[in-house]
C-alpha cells in the first residue's frame, strides 16, 4: 500500500516544485489605446531585469468601466494589477477592490512628494486629498484640442478671417473665439471637400459627451457642490454660468460638427480629424503622439490647452495603477510598482509616448522642448477638474450622460430642466449613501 | 400531402404574381447580409467612401485586421524593419502599422463554440428524458410542471441575470465555462421539454409496448425504439437550442468577462486604429454567421419542421 | 429505486420516470427558481451588490413604491409598447401576406422560404452592431438607397430623436417577420381543402372564402405568433442596446436596457430586483390571461 501512494505523491512532488520553477507572472489590466501599447514596450524592461512575464489584458475604452468593474465586483482573480480610471479610485478604497499603498510606499522608500501634487490627489488619494494612498500616478492626462495648423496658415483664410472677426485666426484663446474659428471652418471648401468645424464629443454610452461639456463648464466656473456644504449641488451645478456653458457647448454641436456626428468619442473625434473632416478635434493628450506621427501629405497639426472663458480650466482625464485585493501575486505586483516608479523609468515612459506624472521628468528643462504639446499638458495638469469620484460615481455620471445627450444632442427641454434632473437624481444617490 | 389547396387551382397568373413578390421580398432582406459580407472584403477607406461602393477592390485586410491586434508607427520606426516574412504582416505595414500579436477572435469563437454545443448537447440529453417521461408517464401535477417549464421562458434574462451573477460569484461559477453552458441549458431546456414532448406524442406507444412484452426493459425500449424514431424532432430541437446558444448576448456580456467571453459580446468591441474598423467588424460578422448559415441550410426540413411544429400542435 | 415485479427486469417505470425528470426539474429549480426567489427577496432590501461592505437594511416595499411613481421608468415602458405595437403590426401583417404568397405553389418557393429564414438566424447583438454601419448618415448603405428613391440629404437614422425609435422598428421587423410568416404558413397548410371546395359549392366569392375560412383558421397561430413576438420584444436587449445604446438621450432606451442600467452600472441591485419582479409579473400576467383567450378562441 506504501509503495502505492508513494509512486502517487512523487509525481504530485515534482508537479509542485515545477510549478514553483516556472517563470513567475503578472497580469496587468488596462484600457486598448496607443499607451497601453507604450507600457508593453516599456514593460519588457521590467520583464528583462526580473524576469518576471508581463501579461496584458486590454479592453476597448467604450466597455472598460463596464467590465473592469464588473470583474472587481465579481472577485475577479484575473487581474493583478489594475490601472483604473480616476473616478474608480473612490469605489477601490470604499469596496475593498484596491490594496492600501501607504506601508509599501513607507518600505520601499516612495514618496508621493517626487509625483505631480494634482495628479497625487487626482489619482491616488481617497478621500480627496487624505494621504491614503491607493494607486501610483501612472498616466497624467487631460482634455486638450488638436486643430490644422496648415489651414490655419493659409494667407487667404488668414486674412479673410482677419477682415470678419477682427483678430488673427489662431490658437483660440477663449471658447467665444474657439466658435468664432470653427464655425468659420463649417462648410468650407478647402482643396475641393467640404470641410467641418469641430469634432465634438458627445457619446451617449459611457461618459463621452460629460466629458465633454465638461470642458465648456469647467470654463465657465461650474463648481458641483457647495465648497462650504458638500454633496449640495443646488445653486451651484445649475447655477446661470453653468447654464449659459451647456448652451454655448449645444450651439458648438449645432453649427459646427460635422454630420452624424452625434455619438462619437474618442475613436470616432480620431477618425473625423485623421479623414480630413474637420478643422478642430477635442481628445485626450494620451492620443497626441499618434495624431502627431499622422502627420503627412502637407497636414501639420497644432494643440493648445482648454481655452478659457471666465476662468481657466481643462476636464481630467489619466489614471493611477493599483493592486487588485483579489490577487494571489500582490507581493509581485508590488515590485512591477516600484519598478514603474524609477526616475529613470519614468522618464523612459515619457519617451516611449506614456505621460509620466514624476516631478524628476516633468521639471527636468528638456521636457518641455521634447514634444509640440508638452507645454500645452504641463499648463493643463495646473487648472485640472475631475468629476465625482466617489464609490457611486456611475450612479452620478448615468443621468448626467442621459440629460445632457437628451439636451444637447436630441433637444430635448431645456440646459436648466436637464441640470436640475441631474441634480435631483445626485440627491437620491447621495441621500442613499447617507450624505445629505 | 397538401390539403390546402383551393379547390381552383391558383391561376398561372396570380402564382407568377406571388412567386415575383417573394423573390422581391427575398432580394430585398438578403441585401444587408450580402453587404455585410462584402464589406468584409473591403478595405477600410473603401468601407467608408460614398457612394457605398457595390464595384471594389477586394482586400483581405478586414480579416486580418480581425485577427491580429497592430499599433501605428511612424515611417521611421517602420523604415528600420527587417522586412515583412508573411503576407499579412505585409499587408498590415502597408498601412503603417505592425502586427503585436493575435487578436482574442480566435479564442472568442471556439468559447461560442464550446459554450454552443455543450449546452445543445446538455439540454437535448436533458431535454430527450423529461420529455419521454412527460409524454409517457402519468406525472402528478404534468400540467403544471409543463407550464412551469415554459414560463422559465418569460424572464427578462437581466432580471435573473441578477441573482445568477451573485449566485455564481459565491460559487466560483463566474466567467467559466461550466457556468454558462449550465445557464443556457436551463433556458433551452423550457423550449426543448415542450417540443421534445411533442414530438415524442406523436410516436405511437404501441412500439414500445409491444417489445417490453417481448423482454424489453423500459429503458431499452426507450433507447432502442423510441429514440431512432424521435430524431428529427431531436435534430429540429437541437437546431433551436444551438442557435439560442450561438447567437446569445445578454447574458453572456454579464456574466463573462475574460475567459468565457463568447464572440457576440466581443465583436462590437473590435476597434480600429483610432476609428470603428467596418471591414473587421464585417469579417467577424460574416465568420460568425457562417456556422449558423450552413446549419440552416442543411437542415432546413428539419427546422420548418420544428418551428411550425409548436404552431401546429397545441 | 425500487424493483417492482414487472413483465420485465431492469428499472421500473415509475423510477425511470423519476430519474428522467428529475435532472431536469433539479436544474431549473436551481438555476430558474433559486433565483427568482432571491430576486423577490432582495427586492425589500436596499442590498448594493458592489457594496458588499455595507449592511443591508430591509426597506418594505419602498422600491417598488419609488419604481411605480418615477416618471422615467413610464417613459421607458411607453418606449417599449411604442415599439412592441410597431414591431408586432408589421410583422403580423408582413407575415401573413407573405404566407398567403407563398401558399400559391409555385417552384422554388421551398428554396425561397428557407433563404427567408436566414435573417432570424442571426445573433441580435450583432445584427445590431452592422445596422449601426447600414445607417451610417455618410456612409450607410441604408441612407444611400432612401437617398436614391428621395433625396433628404443627410439624415441620421440613429442620431435624430424622431428617427431613432423607426430605426429599431425597421431592423426588429426585418429580423423577425419570417418567423410569424413561417407560423402562418403552418396555419394555411393546415386548412383542409374540402372547407374551400364547400364554399366554391355555396358560390362564396374569393374575398368571401377568404374572411369567413382563411382568417379564423389562421387566427390561431396569427395569435401564437403575436404571443412569442410579443414577449420576445418586451425583454429585448440586445439588438437595441448595440444599434442605439439607448440614445438619443434616451429616446430608444426599451425596459430591459433600463434595467440593465440599474442593475449593472448602478449595482442597485435591492431596487433593481423590485423592478425586474414587476417586469416578470407583467409578463406573466398578460401571458397568462393571452393564452386564456387564445385557448376560448381556440375551442370555438
Amino acid at each position: 500500500m506504501k509503495k502505492i501512494l508513494s509512486v502517487f505523491f512523487i509525481p504530485l512532488f515534482a508537479l509542485m516544485f515545477s510549478t514553483n520553477v516556472k517563470a513567475e507572472s503578472l497580469t496587468l489590466g488596462w484600457a486598448a489605446w496607443d499607451p497601453a501599447n507604450a507600457l508593453v514596450e516599456l514593460s519588457k524592461e521590467f520583464t528583462a531585469e526580473t524576469g518576471i512575464e508581463m501579461n496584458f489584458e486590454f479592453v476597448d475604452w467604450t466597455s472598460y468601466a463596464d467590465r473592469m468593474l464588473n470583474e472587481l465586483n465579481n472577485k475577479g482573480k484575473t487581474f493583478d494589477l489594475l490601472v483604473g480610471d480616476s473616478q474608480w479610485i473612490g469605489g477601490g478604497a470604499v469596496n475593498g477592490h484596491y490594496v492600501k499603498l501607504n506601508d509599501f510606499f513607507d518600505r520601499e522608500g516612495i514618496s508621493m512628494n517626487d509625483f505631480s501634487d494634482a495628479t497625487v490627489y487626482a489619482y491616488s488619494t481617497w478621500p480627496k486629498g487624505s494621504e491614503n494612498y491607493y494607486a501610483l500616478p501612472l498616466m497624467g492626462d487631460a482634455l486638450a484640442w488638436a486643430y490644422r495648423k496648415d489651414w490655419f496658415d493659409r494667407p487667404e483664410l488668414q486674412s479673410e478671417f482677419q477682415s470678419k472677426h477682427g483678430y488673427a485666426l489662431g490658437v483660440p484663446k477663449t471658447w467665444d473665439e474657439l466658435y468664432d474659428m470653427c464655425s468659420f471652418f463649417q462648410g468650407r471648401e478647402i482643396d475641393g471637400v467640404v470641410r467641418y468645424g469641430a469634432a465634438l464629443n458627445t457619446e451617449r454610452g459611457s461618459e463621452g459627451i460629460t466629458m465633454g461639456v465638461t470642458a465648456a463648464m469647467y470654463a465657465w466656473g461650474m463648481e458641483y457642490e457647495d465648497p462650504s456644504n458638500p454633496y449640495n449641488s443646488d445653486g451651484f451645478f445649475n447655477a446661470p454660468n453653468v447654464v449659459e456653458a451647456v448652451d454655448f457647448y449645444k450651439k458648438m454641436y449645432e453649427d459646427c460638427s460635422p454630420p452624424g456626428h452625434s455619438n462619437a468619442y474618442m475613436g470616432e473625434n480620431l477618425d473625423a480629424y485623421s479623414s480630413g473632416q474637420v478643422a478642430f478635434q477635442m481628445n485626450w493628450y494620451a492620443f497626441w503622439p499618434g495624431v502627431a506621427k499622422g502627420d503627412k501629405d502637407g497636414r501639420v497639426t497644432g494643440f493648445f490647452a482648454n481655452p478659457c472663458q471666465e476662468i481657466c480650466a481643462a476636464t481630467l482625464g489619466g489614471q493611477g495603477i493599483s493592486v487588485v485585493n483579489y490577487s494571489d501575486k500582490k507581493e509581485l505586483a508590488q515590485q512591477y510598482i516600484k519598478w514603474f516608479a524609477r526616475p529613470d523609468i519614468q522618464q523612459k515612459w515619457w519617451d516611449l509616448g506614456g505621460y509620466s506624472c514624476h516631478k524628476d521628468v516633468l521639471g527636468s528643462p528638456d521636457f518641455v522642448e521634447s514634444a509640440v504639446y508638452a507645454q500645452g499638458f504641463l499648463d493643463s495638469m495646473g487648472i485640472v477638474k475631475d468629476f465625482w469620484q466617489e464609490p457611486s460615481f456611475v450612479e452620478l455620471l448615468i443621468p448626467m450622460q442621459e440629460n445632457m445627450h437628451d439636451y444637447i444632442v436630441n433637444g430635448k427641454g431645456t440646459a436648466k430642466g436637464a441640470l436640475d434632473n441631474i441634480i435631483e437624481e445626485w440627491e437620491e444617490v447621495f441621500e442613499s449613501e447617507g450624505k445629505l | 400531402m397538401d390539403t390546402s389547396r383551393s379547390p381552383m387551382e391558383p391561376s398561372g397568373f396570380s402564382r407568377k404574381i406571388a412567386a415575383f413578390i417573394i423573390i422581391v421580398y427575398t432580394v430585398v432582406t438578403l441585401i444587408p447580409i450580402t453587404w455585410i459580407v462584402l464589406t468584409g472584403f473591403k478595405s477600410v477607406d473603401s468601407a467608408v467612401s460614398y457612394p457605398p461602393e457595390v464595384i471594389f477592390e477586394p482586400s483581405l485586410e478586414g480579416y486580418v485586421n480581425l485577427f491580429t491586434s497592430r499599433t501605428r508607427q511612424s515611417e521611421e520606426y517602420l523604415a528600420e524593419l527587417p522586412p515583412p516574412e508573411t503576407w499579412y504582416e505585409e499587408l498590415v505595414r502597408s498601412k503603417e502599422m505592425v502586427i503585436t500579436g493575435p487578436s482574442k477572435f480566435f479564442s472568442r469563437y471556439l468559447n461560442s463554440m464550446i459554450i454552443g454545443f455543450g449546452a445543445t448537447f446538455l439540454s437535448i440529453f436533458l431535454g430527450t428524458l423529461a420529455a419521454y417521461a412527460f409524454s409517457r408517464f402519468r406525472v402528478p401535477l404534468k400540467d403544471d410542471l409543463m407550464f412551469f417549464i415554459l414560463s422559465t421562458r418569460m424572464f427578462p434574462p437581466i432580471a435573473v441575470a441578477v441573482p445568477i451573477f451573485i449566485m455564481y460569484r459565491k460559487l466560483g461559477l463566474g466567467d467559466t465555462h461550466i457556468g454558462m453552458i449550465i445557464l443556457y441549458t436551463v433556458v433551452n431546456l423550457s423550449l426543448a421539454v415542450w417540443l421534445l414532448k411533442g414530438f415524442m406524442d406523436e410516436i405511437p406507444k404501441e412500439y414500445e409496448e409491444a417489445a417490453m412484452i417481448d423482454g424489453y426493459t423500459r429503458f431499452q425500449a426507450f433507447f432502442k425504439i423510441v429514440l431512432p424514431q424521435a430524431t428529427t424532432g431531436i435534430a429540429a430541437t437541437a437546431i433551436f437550442c444551438m442557435i439560442f446558444s450561438w447567437n446569445e448576448y445578454a447574458f453572456a456580456v454579464l456574466l463573462t468577462q475574460f475567459n468565457a467571453q463568447t464572440a457576440p459580446p466581443f465583436i462590437p468591441t473590435i476597434i480600429g486604429e483610432g476609428g470603428i474598423d467596418w471591414p473587421a467588424i464585417a469579417a467577424g460578422t460574416t465568420l460568425f454567421l457562417l456556422p449558423v448559415m450552413i446549419f440552416t441550410v442543411i437542415l432546413r426540413k428539419h427546422l420548418l419542421r420544428g418551428i411550425t411544429f409548436g404552431a401546429v400542435r397545441k | 429505486m425500487k424493483k417492482l415485479v414487472t413483465k420485465s427486469k431492469g428499472l421500473s417505470d415509475k423510477a425511470i420516470g423519476w430519474l428522467f425528470i428529475a435532472p431536469t426539474i433539479i436544474l431549473l429549480l436551481l438555476i430558474n427558481v433559486y433565483p427568482l426567489i432571491y430576486a423577490i427577496r432582495m427586492s425589500f432590501t436596499n442590498f448594493y451588490a458592489n457594496k458588499l461592505t455595507q449592511v443591508v437594511k430591509n426597506v418594505g416595499l419602498k422600491n417598488y413604491y419609488k419604481i411605480l411613481g418615477k416618471e422615467a421608468i413610464w417613459e421607458k415602458m411607453q418606449i417599449t409598447a411604442h415599439f412592441m405595437f410597431w414591431t408586432l403590426s408589421l410583422q403580423i401583417i408582413i407575415g401573413l401576406s407573405l404566407a398567403l404568397l407563398l401558399n400559391k405553389k409555385f417552384k422554388g418557393n421551398e428554396l425561397l422560404t428557407t433563404t427567408i429564414v436566414l435573417p432570424m438566424m442571426l445573433s441580435p447583438a450583432v445584427v445590431g452592431v452592422f445596422w449601426g454601419y447600414l445607417y451610417n448618415p455618410q456612409v450607410g448603405l441604408f441612407t444611400y438607397i432612401v437617398n436614391f428613391f428621395y433625396d433628404f440629404g443627410s439624415f441620421d437614422m440613429l442620431g435624430s430623436g424622431t428617427l431613432a425609435p423607426w430605426a429599431i422598428v425597421i431592423v426588429d421587423t426585418w429580423m423577425w417577420t419570417p418567423f410569424t410568416m413561417l407560423i402562418c404558413l403552418a396555419g394555411l397548410r393546415s386548412i383542409p381543402g374540402y372547407l374551400y371546395e364547400a364554399a366554391e359549392v355555396d358560390r362564396a366569392s374569393k374575398w368571401q372564402q377568404f374572411v369567413y375560412i382563411t382568417l379564423p383558421s389562421v387566427l390561431p397561430f396569427l395569435l401564437l405568433a403575436l404571443l412569442f413576438r410579443g414577449i420576445e420584444n418586451f425583454k429585448m436587449f440586445d439588438m437595441v442596446m448595440e444599434l442605439t445604446g439607448g440614445g438619443p438621450g434616451s429616446m430608444t432606451e426599451l425596459t430591459s436596457m433600463n434595467l440593465k442600467r440599474e442593475a449593472f452600472e448602478k449595482w442597485k441591485t435591492g431596487y433593481s430586483s423590485a423592478y425586474a419582479v414587476i417586469l416578470f409579473v407583467t409578463i406573466f400576467g398578460f401571458g397568462n390571461v393571452y393564452v386564456k383567450v387564445m385557448n376560448k378562441i381556440k375551442d370555438r
